[in-house]
C-alpha cells in the first residue's frame, strides 16, 4: 500500500487544515503522494488510501507559527484567507503552495507567475474582496438594543470581519449571523467579540429582521431618493452589487 | 460677504420656517437628499482612523462602499444638504434661487440623529454634508460648524466627515470646521472663470479659490508643524502642538460640470492638473451636465455667441443628456495624470483638444507614440510598463516583483491576472510578441475598437445619451473599465 496515493480528509476549519498540512508534511517526507480534500470526497478511487484528519490545536499552531517564522507574515495571511474559501481544493492548494514555500522563503510571495502562487493568491484575494464588500454591505437591525444582522456569504468571511465591526461598535451589543454555516459573531458592548457555531437561529428572528422601524423607512427613502434617473444604469449596479448580495440588504426589501 | 449686495431677495424661506416642526423628517430627509444628489463625491476614503475603543465610528484609507444606487454609483456616506433654500441663482443648480422647489431645512440636532443611527446600522461611513446659502455664507458655515460640533465633541462621532467649504464663509469658520472634517472640498463649478461668470452670476472665481488655498496652506502648516527633524510625518508630536484633531486628513477635492460650457478637454484637463499641482488637491471630480433647469437651448445660444461661437459643439455632442462617456474618458485621463506619471500636455494638444470616443485616452496616446513600442517585459523598468495600454499599477508592480524569480512568458502574466486584450499588441515577453501582430496605427487601431464593441453590452432601457455619434451610437456605451470598477468597488470614484 506504501506506494498508492494518501488522501487525508479534513474539517472545513482552519485547525484542521492546518493539522493535515502537519500530517501530510511528515508522510510527504516518507515518499508518499499526498493529497488534501475538505470534505468526503463524492469520487473516491480504489487506488488511493483515504484518512480522516481529526483537528489537532497542537499541531496546527506548530503549522501557523512555522509559517510566520520560515515564510512570512504575508504567507500566513494568505494562507488563513485562502482556508475561508469554499473551493474543494483548498487545502491541496494551501499544502502545495507551502511545500514550495518552505523551500523557498518569504520571497516566494512575489513570484506571481508560479501557479501553486496564483492558485493561493487567487483563493486568498477572493475572500478579502467578499470580506471588504460586507464591512459595508452588512445591515443590522435594531432588535430591542441589540444590533442584530444575518448574511449568507460565499465565502467564510465572519472570522475576518469581527474585528472591524468590534472596532467600529465597541459600545453596542451586536450579532452577525452567517445562515450558510450556522456561525455567529457575538459581541457584548465594551467586551471581546467571539464566534460561536452551530447555531440554530429563533424562528422569530426573520420576522423581526423585516420588521420596518423609522430608520429603515428613512433609509429606503434616501436610498430610493439619491440615484440621478436620467443616469440610470442597472448593469452597472449589477456589476457593483451583484443580485445575491441583495437578499439581506434593507434597502432592497420590498 | 463681497456676495452679499448681488442678494435680490431670500426666497421661500418663510416657507421653510413656517414648516419647521410641521414638516416630517422623511419629507424633509426626501427633498435635501434629492437636492444634494447631483453632487458626485461620495468617497469615504483617504484617512485611517481605528476607533477609540469607546465611542461609535473608524474610518478604512480605501475607503468602503455601503450599497449602490440603481444609477451605478456607490452610496458610502449620508449625502444630503443642511437646506435647499439658496440665496444664489447658478443656472445649472436645481436649488436656484428663482426655481419653484419644495425647500426644507434640516436642524443640526436632525442631521445628527440620521448619521448616528444610520451608522450604527452599517448603512453609511459617515456623513457628506453640503448646503444652499442660507442668508449668507457666514451663517450656512455657521450652522455646518454646530452640526460636526456636535456630532464630534457631544457623541464622540468617530466616523468619515465630508463638509463642504461655502465659498465666501469667513476663514476662521473654515478653520475650526476643518479641525472636526475629514475631508472638504469647494465646488470650482465650472473649468473656466469665463464659465463660472456665465452660469453662476453671484460666485467667482475668486471666492472659490480662496477658501481652496486656505485648506490647502492649513494642510501644509500641519505638515510642517507634525513633522520630526527630518521632515518625516510624527503624530506623537499633535500633543506639542496643541490640537486634538488633524486638520483635513484626508485632503480636499473640488468639482466641475462638464458639457455646460463649451470648454475643451484639453482646457479641463490643464485644469485638473494645475489644481493637483497648484492646489495639493487629492481629487478632482467631474460631473457631466445634467440639465435640470432645461437651460440648455438658451445657454447654447447665448453662450456660443459670446464665445464667439463653437462650430456646433453641442449639435456634434447631440447633448439631449448628460454626456457620460465624455465624463467617463476625463475621468481616465485623470487617473494618468494622477497615478501613471502622464502631464496633460503628453494626452491632448491645442490641434487635438478632445479625448477619442472609441478608445482610452492611454490607448490613443501609445497609438500616437508607437516608436516607443513594443516594450519587453522581461526589462522595461516599471514606469514604461505603466505606459503601456491594458497595464495598470498592480499588474505593473507584480511583473516587476514576479521577474525577480525567473524569466516572464505570457502564459505566466496571464496567470498573474494580467489581461492582455490590448496590452498584447504593445508588449513582447523574450523578444517575442503574444501573436504575429504588425506595429502599425491602423491595424492596432482596427483591432482595439473592434475588441471593444464585441464586448459591449446591449443598451439598456432608458440609457439614450449620445455623444459624437461616427458610426452606430449602440456601441458607444460607456462601460467602466477594471481601473474605474476597482476604484468604484472601493469607494474612490
Amino acid at each position: 500500500m506504501d506506494s498508492c496515493k494518501l488522501v487525508l480528509i479534513c474539517e472545513d476549519s482552519f485547525d484542521s487544515i492546518m493539522t493535515a498540512v502537519y500530517d501530510g508534511w511528515r508522510y510527504r517526507n516518507q515518499g508518499r503522494v499526498v493529497e488534501l480534500t475538505v470534505g468526503q470526497p463524492f469520487d473516491a478511487d480504489l487506488f488511493s488510501e483515504y484518512q480522516t484528519v481529526a483537528a489537532d490545536l497542537e499541531k496546527a499552531v506548530k503549522v501557523a507559527a512555522s509559517i510566520r517564522k520560515k515564510i512570512s507574515e504575508r504567507a500566513h495571511i494568505a494562507v488563513y484567507q485562502a482556508a475561508m474559501h469554499f473551493a474543494p481544493d483548498r487545502a491541496q492548494a494551501i499544502f502545495l503552495f507551502l511545500t514550495l514555500a518552505y523551500q523557498k522563503g518569504g520571497s516566494i510571495m512575489d513570484d506571481y507567475g508560479n501557479p501553486h502562487v496564483a492558485r493561493l493568491l487567487a483563493l486568498s484575494r477572493k475572500v478579502s474582496n467578499e470580506t471588504h464588500l460586507f464591512r459595508g454591505f452588512v445591515r443590522f437591525h435594531d432588535v430591542s438594543g441589540v444590533l442584530v444582522s444575518r448574511i449568507e456569504p460565499k465565502c467564510n468571511v465572519l472570522p475576518l470581519l469581527g474585528d472591524d465591526f468590534a472596532d467600529r461598535f465597541p459600545g453596542e451589543h451586536w450579532a452577525i449571523y452567517d445562515e450558510r454555516r450556522k456561525l455567529a459573531a457575538i459581541h457584548p458592548a465594551g467586551g471581546e467579540w467571539g464566534l460561536v457555531s452551530q447555531i440554530q437561529a429563533d424562528p422569530a428572528l426573520s420576522e423581526q429582521l423585516e420588521r420596518e422601524g423609522d430608520y429603515e423607512k428613512l433609509w429606503k427613502t434616501f436610498f430610493n431618493t439619491i440615484e440621478i434617473e436620467s443616469r440610470r444604469n442597472p448593469r452597472c449596479q449589477r456589476t457593483m452589487l451583484p443580485n445575491w448580495y441583495r437578499k439581506n440588504m434593507t434597502e432592497f426589501r420590498t | 460677504m463681497e456676495s452679499e449686495h448681488t442678494i435680490t431677495r431670500l426666497p421661500k424661506k418663510a416657507a421653510v420656517f413656517s414648516h419647521q416642526g410641521v414638516m416630517p423628517l422623511e419629507e424633509k430627509l426626501r427633498i435635501l437628499t434629492d437636492a444634494a444628489k447631483y453632487d458626485v463625491a461620495c468617497t469615504s476614503s483617504g484617512v485611517e482612523r481605528r476607533g477609540d475603543g469607546a465611542h461609535m465610528g473608524s474610518a478604512a484609507a480605501c475607503g468602503i462602499c455601503h450599497t449602490f444606487a440603481g444609477d451605478g454609483r456607490c452610496v458610502s456616506l449620508l449625502k444630503i444638504l443642511l437646506t435647499n433654500v439658496c440665496v444664489f441663482d447658478c443656472k445649472y443648480c436645481i436649488n436656484r434661487a428663482s426655481n419653484d422647489v419644495p425647500r426644507a431645512a434640516f436642524t443640526p440636532e436632525e442631521v445628527v440623529r440620521l448619521t448616528l443611527e444610520f451608522y450604527r446600522r452599517n448603512y453609511i461611513e459617515g456623513l457628506f454634508l453640503s448646503s444652499g446659502v442660507i442668508e449668507s455664507p457666514a451663517h450656512t458655515m455657521e450652522l455646518l460648524y454646530r452640526t460636526l460640533f456636535l456630532l464630534r465633541e457631544q457623541y464622540h462621532f468617530q466616523g468619515y466627515i465630508h463638509v463642504k467649504a461655502i465659498p465666501g464663509a469667513p476663514p476662521e469658520l473654515i478653520d475650526l470646521v476643518g479641525h472636526l472634517a475629514d475631508r472638504m472640498s469647494v465646488n470650482l463649478e465650472l473649468p473656466t472663470g469665463e464659465g463660472l461668470r456665465q452660469m453662476a452670476p453671484h460666485k467667482t472665481r475668486k471666492t472659490i479659490l480662496r477658501p481652496m488655498r486656505q485648506i490647502q496652506q492649513g494642510i501644509q502648516e500641519q505638515r510642517l508643524e507634525l513633522a520630526d527633524c527630518h521632515g518625516r510625518y510624527c503624530p506623537d508630536r499633535r500633543a506639542d502642538v496643541g490640537f486634538k484633531r488633524r486638520f483635513v486628513p484626508a485632503g480636499q477635492s473640488t468639482q466641475m460640470i462638464i458639457g455646460a460650457t463649451p470648454e475643451s478637454d484639453f482646457q479641463i484637463m490643464k485644469v485638473a492638473e494645475s489644481l493637483y499641482q497648484g492646489y495639493e488637491l487629492k481629487r478632482v471630480f467631474y460631473s457631466a451636465y445634467v440639465d435640470v433647469n432645461h437651460q440648455l437651448p438658451q445657454l447654447t445660444d447665448s453662450l456660443l455667441r459670446e464665445t464667439g461661437g463653437a462650430d456646433g459643439f453641442y449639435e456634434k455632442r447631440g447633448m439631449a443628456s448628460p454626456p457620460l462617456l465624455r465624463e467617463h474618458r476625463l475621468y481616465q485621463a485623470d487617473w494618468l495624470l494622477r497615478y501613471y506619471g502622464f502631464a496633460a500636455d503628453e494626452l491632448l494638444s491645442e490641434e487635438k483638444p478632445n479625448f477619442n470616443v472609441l478608445i482610452d485616452p492611454k490607448c490613443e496616446w501609445a497609438l500616437r507614440h508607437l516608436e516607443q513600442f513594443p516594450v519587453e517585459v522581461n526589462r522595461a523598468d516599471y514606469y514604461t510598463l505603466l505606459r503601456v495600454p491594458g497595464l495598470g499599477v498592480r499588474s505593473a508592480r507584480r511583473i516587476v516583483a514576479a521577474r525577480k524569480h525567473g524569466k516572464l512568458e505570457f502564459a505566466d502574466l496571464r496567470r498573474m491576472g494580467v489581461v492582455l486584450k490590448r496590452a498584447q499588441y504593445f508588449l513582447t515577453c523574450q523578444g517575442k510578441m503574444l501573436y504575429a501582430t504588425k506595429i502599425e496605427e491602423d491595424f492596432i487601431t482596427r483591432q482595439l475598437v473592434a475588441d471593444g464593441r464585441t464586448e459591449l453590452p446591449p443598451v439598456e432601457d432608458g440609457i439614450t445619451f449620445r455623444q459624437m455619434s461616427l458610426f452606430d451610437d449602440r456601441s458607444f456605451f460607456a462601460e467602466p473599465d477594471v481601473e474605474s470598477e476597482r476604484s468604484a468597488a472601493y469607494g474612490q470614484l
